[in-house]
Formats: C-alpha cells, sequence, structure tokens
C-alpha cells in the first residue's frame, strides 16, 4: 500500500463543500457531480476521478451523503447520492465559515496603508 | 467512531461485495466518460482507450477508496493480523505451544480467581451491602467465636446508635415431611426483620416481615434450589403446608435464586421466623428466647445508619458491651462484641483466617505460574527475533518504521494472548466443576459456592490479557532495537543487553519454580503423613448412614429400638459382614468428657484427666476392625441395668494406669453417674488429624440412654465385604422400611469421610502438583530456548574452537554454563522465597515443617536434572558439527 496523498487541508474541505452544494441541487453519480462542477465553474475546476472518489467515500463514511444503486437513462446502472440531513447542516455550516474567509480574505487583499 | 468501526468490520466481512461495488462505480465512471467523448466525436474504440488513460490505474483506486471508507489505522491494523495470522500459521508448533502455554497459565489463574472471587471479593446479593457489618459475640480477650443469648442480641438491638436495626440468625436443621418428600433440611432461624433489613425482595411469595404473627401461623421461607428440586418449581406452592420436625409450617414464599444467605458456610434450604424454634425439638421445653444463660444465636447482621462507619459502630458496639458487663457481670464476664465488615458473606468465623491464606496461597501459586508462562512467552519471542532479523531488517530498509514495526509484532502477539485467553476461559469453564470436589479449610465445600465463570471471572481473564500484552511488547521493543534502516549492521554483534535479559528471565522462571516445588512437595507430605496417620482406619471397606432422630423428638427408647432393628437388618444385607452404631463418626472430636478418679491413679491437686469419647453399639470395633489388644469389646449384655463398662485406647491406658493392667478397674465421672468398669483396651486411633491419638473412652450407648436424645447426629455403620458405596442404596431402604420418618441426612463411606477430612491437603497438593509440572515443563523449554538461543549466535565460535582442536566436552561445558549459571542462581534465591513464604502454609501442614530438608533437596534436584538435560542434550548435538562445515557455511 502507497503512502496516501493529501490534498491540503483547504482544498480538500472546498472540495467537500462543492460536491454537497451541487447535490444539495439534485441527487447525482459520481460522474455527473464532476461534470456539474466544470460546467457551473465554466471549466475553472476539474475534478479528476482520484479525488473524486475518496472524497465521496468520505462523505459517506462521515454520513453527509448517502449513495444508492439506480438506473441511469441510458439504461447503466449507476450509484446515485443524495444530501442527508447531517449533509446539509454541514453544507450549510461550511457555506457561512467560507462567506466569512472570504470576505476577510478579500478585505485583506483590498487594504491600502491609509485604511489602517 | 462507532460508524467507523461498524463500517470497518462489514468491510472486513463483506469485502468482496465492498470491491465490487467500488469497481462497478469506477467502471461506471469510465463509460460516462467514453461515451461523451464519442458525443464530440471522438471513434469507439479511441475514445474507450482515452477514458481508461484518463482514469488511471483501477485497482490503486480501489485500495484507496477502501483505506479511506475504513480509515488508515484500521487498514493497517487488518493488514497486521493478517500478516501476523499468517506468520503464526507458518509456525503452527510454536504457536500451538504458546497458546496452550497461555491457556493453561490463564485458565488455573482464572479459576482460582472465581474461587477468591466468592470467598472475599463478591458482595451480598442485598440493597446497599456497604452498610451491612457481620456482628458477633467474642469471648476471652475479644479474640474468639461465641454464640449469643437471644437476650444479648435484644440488647445490642435496641441500645445501638449506629446501627439502623439487626437481624439473628442461628441454622438448624429440619425434618421435612415425608409428604414433601422426606429430606433433612437446613434450616436457618432468623428475627422477623432478616429480609427487610437486607432489602431482599422475595421470588414467589412473600419474604417475613416485622408485624407477623409467626406463632400463631408459621410460615417458612424456601429458598429457591430447594423451590426448584424439593417442590418442582411450583409457583403454587406458596401457602401450601409442610411438617418441619413435627410442626406444620405454611410456606410464605421463595427467595430470590442469588440469595444464599449471609455466611458462606450456612446456605440455608428453609429460613424460620426465630420465635417457632419452641416449636421444634432443640427448642422445645427450653428456654431458649429468654435464657441469658442459654447461648445459641450463632451471628447477627446489622445495617449501619447512613454515614455511620465501621470504627463508629465498634465504638458504639464497646460501650454497650461495657453496659451490660456493668448490669449483668456475672453473664457478660469476659465477653466482647466483635463487628465486622458485611458487604461479602461472611466466613465461617473459626476458620476465616486459614481459609483466607488458603486461597491465597493457591492465588500466589497459580498466578507465578502465569507470570512464567509470560515470560517465557516472551522468552520464546525474544529467541525467534533472532531468527527472523533478516525478515525485519529487510522490512525495515523498505521503509517501515520500526513503531510499524513494533505494531506488526505486537499483532502477531496480541492474536496468540486472543486465542490463549479464549482457550484460557475455556480451561477455566472446564476446571471449576474439578474443584467442586474439593472443601476449603474449615470444612467449606467448594461446590456449595457455585463456582461460574462471570462479570468479574470475565474482567480478570481481561486484566490477564493486558499483562500478557505488556510481556509481548518488551521483545518487540528489544526485537527492533538497533536494527538500521540499511541492512549494513549484519555481521555486527547484537550486544549483551538482549542475552542478559534471558538470563534474567531464566533465574526467575527457575526461583519460581522451585517455589511451587516446595509447595507442592510439603502438601504431599503432609498428605502422605496424614494418610499415615489414620492407616489404622483406611481401607476399611465401610458405609456410613448418618441419622438425628432428635429432629423429630424421638424419645430414647424409640431411637434404641431404631438401632437394635438397624444394626440388625443391615448386618443380614447380602455382602454385609456386620452392623453397628454410634453417637460420633470416628475421626472426630468434641465429646470430651472430665474424670474425677481414677482407680490406682494419683491424681495431681489441680490435675484435670479429659477424655475424649463415643458411645458405641456392640459391634463396633469388629465393624471398623479397631484391634482389641486386651479384654473384650461390648456385647448385648453390656446394657441398661448391667453394670457400666467401658474400652479405653491405649493413650488412655497408658498415661492413667501406666503399666498395671486396666481390665477390672474402674473410671468414675459425674457425667456418667456411677462408676464404669473398664473391660477391654483397643488399638489408638488418632482424633482428627493433628498427629497424636489422644486418651479416649468408648462407653456402650445401651447403658446411656440419655445420649439415645441428644440433638446430634448418629451414624450406623456397616462393613462390606467389598465395595461398601453399592450399599448406600439398600442402607437407605432398609432405614425408610424400619422407620420412613426417620431423618437421614447422609449416606457415605468411611474412606470418603477419612478423604474429606485432608481435603484442604488434598486441593493445596492436587493444584500446586499440576502447577509446579507445569512450570518444570516450562522452565525446561526456557532452558532449551536459552541455550539453543546461544549455539545459534555462536555456531562459528564452536567451530573454530573444535577446529583448534578443542574436545568435545570442553565445547558443551562452555556453550552449557551460559544457562546453567542463571539456573544455578534461580534455584538460590527459590530456595530463600520458600523458605521465606514456607510459613504462610504452615497451618495447613501436617507432620511436616516448612523447612522439611528432603522437600527441599527433591525440588533442587527435579530443577538440576530437568535444565540439566535440557541443556546438555541442544550442546551435545551442537558440538558434533563438522567444523569445516560451520565456517563453510559463514
Amino acid at each position: 500500500m502507497g503512502q496516501e496523498s493529501k490534498p491540503s487541508g483547504v482544498v480538500q474541505g472546498t472540495l467537500h463543500m462543492l460536491i454537497l452544494k451541487t447535490l444539495a441541487l439534485e441527487p447525482l453519480h459520481g460522474y455527473g457531480i464532476g461534470i456539474r462542477l466544470e460546467q457551473i465553474s465554466k471549466g475553472v475546476f476539474q475534478v479528476n476521478a482520484g479525488s473524486l472518489f475518496p472524497a465521496l467515500r468520505r462523505l459517506e463514511r462521515d454520513g453527509l451523503i448517502r449513495g444508492d444503486w439506480q438506473v441511469t437513462e441510458n439504461n447503466r446502472r449507476a450509484k446515485y447520492y443524495t444530501l442527508t440531513t447531517a449533509g446539509r447542516a454541514t453544507l450549510k455550516r461550511s457555506t457561512r465559515e467560507w462567506e466569512v474567509q472570504t470576505t476577510a480574505i478579500a478585505r485583506i487583499l483590498d487594504a491600502s496603508l491609509g485604511e489602517l | 467512531m462507532v460508524t467507523r468501526i461498524r463500517l470497518w468490520l462489514a468491510s472486513l466481512l463483506r469485502r468482496r461485495q465492498f470491491d465490487r461495488d467500488v469497481a462497478d462505480e469506477l467502471t461506471f465512471h469510465m463509460q460516462a466518460r467514453s461515451d461523451q467523448l464519442r458525443r464530440e466525436g471522438v471513434a469507439a474504440s479511441e475514445a474507450e482507450r482515452r477514458a481508461r488513460l484518463e482514469f488511471g490505474n483501477l485497482d490503486k483506486y480501489t485500495e484507496e477508496v477502501r483505506d479511506v471508507r475504513t480509515g488508515a489505522l484500521f487498514e493497517q491494523l487488518r493488514q497486521d493480523l493478517r500478516y501476523g495470522a499468517r506468520v503464526l500459521l507458518n509456525r503452527p508448533g510454536f504457536a500451538a505451544a504458546a497458546i496452550l502455554t497461555l491457556a493453561l497459565g490463564i485458565g488455573a489463574t482464572a479459576t482460582v480467581f472465581s474461587l477468591l472471587d466468592i470467598v472475599l471479593l463478591r458482595p451480598l446479593p442485598a440493597r446497599n451491602p456497604e452498610q451491612l457489618a457481620h456482628i458477633y459475640t467474642s469471648c476471652r480477650r475479644g479474640d474468639v467465636y461465641c454464640f449469643s443469648s437471644y437476650p444479648e442480641f435484644l440488647g445490642y438491638r435496641s441500645q445501638s446508635r449506629t446501627f439502623a436495626d439487626m437481624a439473628a440468625f442461628h441454622p438448624i436443621d429440619v425434618n421435612v415431611g415425608a409428604d414433601s418428600g422426606g429430606w433433612v433440611g437446613s434450616g436457618l432461624l432468623v428475627s422477623t426483620n432478616y429480609f427487610s433489613l437486607l432489602g431482599i425482595a422475595p421470588h414467589v411469595g412473600q419474604l417475613f416481615s416485622p408485624g407477623w404473627n409467626v406463632m400463631g401461623d408459621p410460615p417458612v421461607v424456601l429458598s429457591h434450589g430447594a423451590w426448584l428440586i424439593r417442590f418442582g418449581g411450583e409457583p403454587s406452592v406458596v401457602g401450601r403446608r409442610i411438617r418441619l420436625s413435627g410442626s406444620s409450617f405454611r410456606i410464605a414464599g421463595v427467595a430470590p435464586p442469588e440469595f444464599r444467605g449471609t455466611r458462606l458456610d450456612v446456605r440455608p434450604d428453609l429460613w424460620l421466623p426465630i420465635d417457632t424454634v419452641s416449636l421444634l425439638p432443640t427448642g422445645a421445653g427450653r428456654d431458649l428466647l429468654a435464657g441469658r444463660d442459654t447461648r445459641w444465636i450463632s451471628g447477627t447482621i446489622g445495617r449501619l445508619r447512613p454515614g455511620m462507619t465501621l470504627p463508629q459502630a465498634r465504638a458504639d458496639m464497646r460501650a454497650i458491651s461495657d453496659g451490660l458487663q456493668a448490669a449483668d457481670p456475672e453473664q457478660r464476664e469476659g465477653r466482647f462484641v466483635t463487628v465486622e465488615e458485611g458487604r461479602r458473606a461472611a466466613l465461617p468465623p473459626t476458620a476465616a483466617a486459614d481459609i483466607t491464606r488458603f486461597v491465597a496461597l493457591l492465588m500466589g501459586g497459580v498466578s507465578a505460574t502465569f507470570l512464567i508462562a509470560c515470560a517465557n512467552i516472551a522468552g520464546l519471542l525474544l529467541a525467534r527475533s533472532a531468527a527472523r532479523r533478516p525478515e525485519f531488517e529487510l522490512r525495515r530498509a523498505l521503509g517501515a518504521s520500526r513503531g510499524r514495526l513494533v505494531r506488526q509484532l505486537l499483532a502477531e502477539y496480541l492474536l496468540l494472548a486472543l486465542a490463549g485467553t479464549l482457550s484460557g476461559i475455556l480451561v477455566a469453564k472446564w476446571a471449576m466443576p474439578l474443584f467442586a470436589a474439593y472443601d476449603l479449610p474449615g470444612a467449606l465445600a467448594v461446590a456449595s459456592l457455585d463456582l461460574g465463570l462471570n462479570v468479574r471471572v470475565l474482567l480478570f481473564a481481561a486484566v490477564l490479557l493486558v499483562i500478557t500484552g505488556f510481556f509481548g511488547l518488551l521483545p518487540a521493543l528489544g526485537t527492533t532495537r538497533g536494527l538500521a534502516a540499511t541492512t549494513a549492521s549484519r555481521t555486527t554483534g547484537e550486544g549483551t543487553g538482549r542475552l542478559r535479559g534471558h538470563a534474567v528471565l531464566l533465574s526467575a522462571q527457575v526461583a519460581v519454580t522451585i517455589v511451587l516445588l516446595v509447595g507442592a512437595g510439603l502438601f504431599i507430605r503432609s498428605l502422605q503423613q496424614g494418610l499415615a496417620l489414620d492407616v489404622g482406619l483406611t481401607g476399611r471397606p465401610v458405609v456410613m448412614a448418618q441419622i438425628v432422630p432428635a429432629l423429630e423428638a424421638y424419645p430414647p427408647e424409640r431411637t434404641q429400638t431404631i438401632l437394635n432393628e438397624a444394626t440388625a437388618r443391615l448386618a443380614s444385607l447380602p455382602g454385609v459382614v456386620a452392623a453397628s452404631a454410634a453417637t460420633r463418626p470416628p475421626l472426630t472430636t468434641g465429646s470430651g468428657f472430665r474424670a474425677q478418679d481414677i482407680e490406682g491413679y494419683a491424681r495431681g491437686p489441680d490435675e484435670e484427666i479429659r477424655f475424649e469419647s463415643n458411645f458405641v453399639w456392640p459391634g463396633y470395633f469388629t465393624v471398623l476392625g479397631i484391634q482389641i489388644r486386651a479384654g473384650r469389646e461390648f456385647t448385648d449384655a453390656d446394657r441398661q441395668g448391667a453394670p457400666l463398662v467401658a474400652v479405653i485406647s491405649e493413650t488412655m491406658a497408658r498415661r492413667y494406669w501406666a503399666g498395671r493392667d486396666p481390665i477390672g478397674t474402674h473410671l468414675s465421672s459425674r457425667s456418667f453417674g456411677e462408676p464404669v468398669e473398664i473391660v477391654g483396651v483397643a488399638r489408638d486411633i488418632p482424633v482428627g488429624l493433628d498427629g497424636t491419638a489422644e486418651p479416649f473412652v468408648y462407653l456402650s450407648l445401651r447403658q446411656h440412654p440419655r445420649f439415645l436424645s441428644a440433638p446430634r447426629p448418629m451414624v450406623l455403620l456397616a462393613r462390606a465385604e467389598s465395595n461398601p458405596s453399592a450399599l448406600a442404596a439398600s442402607t437407605r431402604r432398609v432405614l425408610r422400611e424400619i422407620d420412613p420418618a426417620l431423618p437421614v441426612t447422609e449416606i457415605t463411606t468411611l474412606d470418603a469421610q477419612i478423604a474429606r477430612l485432608l481435603m484442604p491437603q488434598r486441593l493445596g497438593s492436587a493444584l500446586l502438583s499440576a502447577l509446579a509440572g507445569l512450570t518444570v515443563v516450562l522452565v525446561t523449554v526456557g532452558v532449551v530456548g536459552a541455550v539453543g538461543y546461544g549455539i545459534s549466535r555462536r555456531r562459528r565460535e564452536i567451530g573454530v574452537r573444535l577446529a583448534l582442536g578443542a574436545r568435545r566436552a570442553q565445547v558443551v561445558s562452555a556453550m552449557t554454563r551460559g544457562a546453567l549459571v542463571p539456573v544455578a542462581a534461580g534455584i538460590l534465591v527459590g530456595l530463600a522465597g520458600a523458605v521465606a513464604l514456607g510459613s504462610l502454609a504452615s497451618s495447613f501442614l501436617y507432620g511436616v515443617e516448612p523447612t522439611d530438608i528432603v522437600t527441599l533437596t527433591m525440588a533442587i534436584i527435579v530443577v538440576a536434572l530437568f535444565a540439566g538435560l535440557a541443556s546438555f542434550v541442544p550442546a551435545w548435538r551442537a558440538s558434533s558439527v563438522n567444523p569445516t562445515d560451520v565456517l563453510r557455511a559463514e
């Protein structure tokens, strides 16, 4: 077994939040989540399978999302993920934290000497 | 965390399903990607190839996903355990030996612990047991247990300010009427507040309450066991009337199964209100409840007021005792009150110290064995780690951290320890019934103690598991120490630290083995002494039936008729040679008398002539095979009205007749009325096992009808041609036919009775011998391991020595010295320990000193012999190698 490749905390946290947000809109399978993220971010975020699936597994393990096998429109079996109640709460909390942080960061970046 | 463990377990159990799910999901992902590529115009085969390429290694993801799902730690633990199991399965011999060693060590320890638990730990199944206290009257200087009179108990109860309440109890056998099965039950007379004081709730019906009119309608409470066995566990027995020793009682209720009384040696079948003692033969016509000089209450249990402590209660009771003495100096002279902690059931007061010491002794022996077993396994692991060093070096070089290697070794060991503990619990479960055949000191039968696995025993096994684990940690740390991340250090030595550790382990093992061998040896020797002592009676095929006519208040004439008939009918049974009866079973004491005068003996001014006695039926000496050295034994002519006669023992004759012929002379005692003529001298039979035979006087029971109605058991004895136990059933039948109401308590054999006297010695020698045997094996294995380990490290040196012309004997002695020095040191330490600990066992030893030279020598010889052989054989084999082979191999 190789050493686990750990994304940096912020990135990992953000990915989790983004996945939760996508699923808050509608239940999706893994591939769909990746596509949706790409679409919404207008191609800024490209999520590869190597980080997507471990992230999904973590969220499932922590009880934030639930996966069920369903049949797609193309008649293929796929695992669709839904947000759980705990997942919804986590999304709400992390969104609020994210806003506080981005506002603060934006303020720092905009700051000029005169304002201090 | 709980979810994780559940998922981990689920993933262990349903791994295949889980892996398939993951693979399915990832495959779907790739298909979806290639679908999209195709929609964007890429050719089908190219789309699939690109999707696969983008995706990368499918297996790698599966592995990663699995890791995430269960957490890396669990995954590693799973790997470690799996790898450990594989390593152990590769060496099944080692694994089996280690597990067996642990199973025996843990099993034996848990078994003895379950005994210790019952005797010393288990709380009474009462409400707030920590508030309870055992109270009894004590005599002399307050150090001798005594019975109390009922008024004394009432005084304690009414005057105490520290106790909220007190209840008195006294055991008394009752004969249960033939319409309820006809059996002798052990009853317990209790004051009516007994159950409410303890806070015991009925299993069925009602228990006594303080306000009950117990004399108007006498109630009885059944034990759960008696209810099940004697009344089929029928709830409808409540309200039914049963006859107890001639009086009618109403079954009020059944006690809960876990409640067996407040004293370990008193396990009642029935509880009766204390006032009803006047309805029973024992109390009829005696002023038991009001008499200040009739002391018969054997115990009291009290509940402290909330916030009161034991020292306060003791001070309180001391003041009350002083007050009682001032008010009634005549009755209270030299009488005190003892208050003891009552959280647990009380031990029999006269044997409490002996029982505690005995259990501690067994626990010590068994713990020592357990530690040896652990040390032995640690030694085995240490020796084995030498062989596995290349493996660890390789893994270290491949990047495993030391912590990871230690964890790996611990996981391996954990498997062994777990398997050992689980098998140990099975061993304990199997060994507990073996224990039940023995008695503790004070004739406390283990069988009556409900030995079994319970939460505390299992917790204790878990503690043993942790200790075992600690012994595994040390070799793991030692093995991985000094492993560099490269394999460069291969040829350098391993340091002397581990070698020294090995030697200390070995010395400690030998020392403990010596202590156990000496302990076992002492018990065996005293058992031999005991068996040699009563050789006068062992092997006699005699069946004994204990009857208690007094339980049904039989008048002396009726008992006499029964004895006449029973001895005659028993003697005519096929296979029976002769039958007789006596007021005491042989080999017991308790009927001491004093003589005022012996014809021809000059008694000193303050001299007391004391002797033990037994009132016996004609034929007694024939039945038991006690040789008559002079004169004759009793005949049918020695009956009431005829001159009183006696047979004395040789010791009695030696002491008081001193060479004169006792036959025809007289002995006078106020207890017998007129002087008694000595008609015979019988061979000495030791009384008990204290070694010396006491002066003994046999009297003809037919001439002393007063002793026919004493409230004591009597024995009927029948001598069989061969196997006496085959006669038990026909003996019982004969007694039933003669008198269906006759209370028969027990039918046993003389040999069984003798065996019971030596029970603690038997238990001690059986257990300690088993332990000593086990430790000898363990030490032998340890020595083999130590020598083998040394040889494996010095193979090259052996080769060089032989090549340089060393003789074989020199090589052997050089190789064995490394093991035999620690063995010798261990023997010395062990001897010192055995002598120091010997005094602990001395009160259970008969006719042998703790420093018995034979035992000490035997222990040394056994250890030296096994250790010598264990070191010589591998050394001899090692010295037979061809030097050139060894040198070339390096």
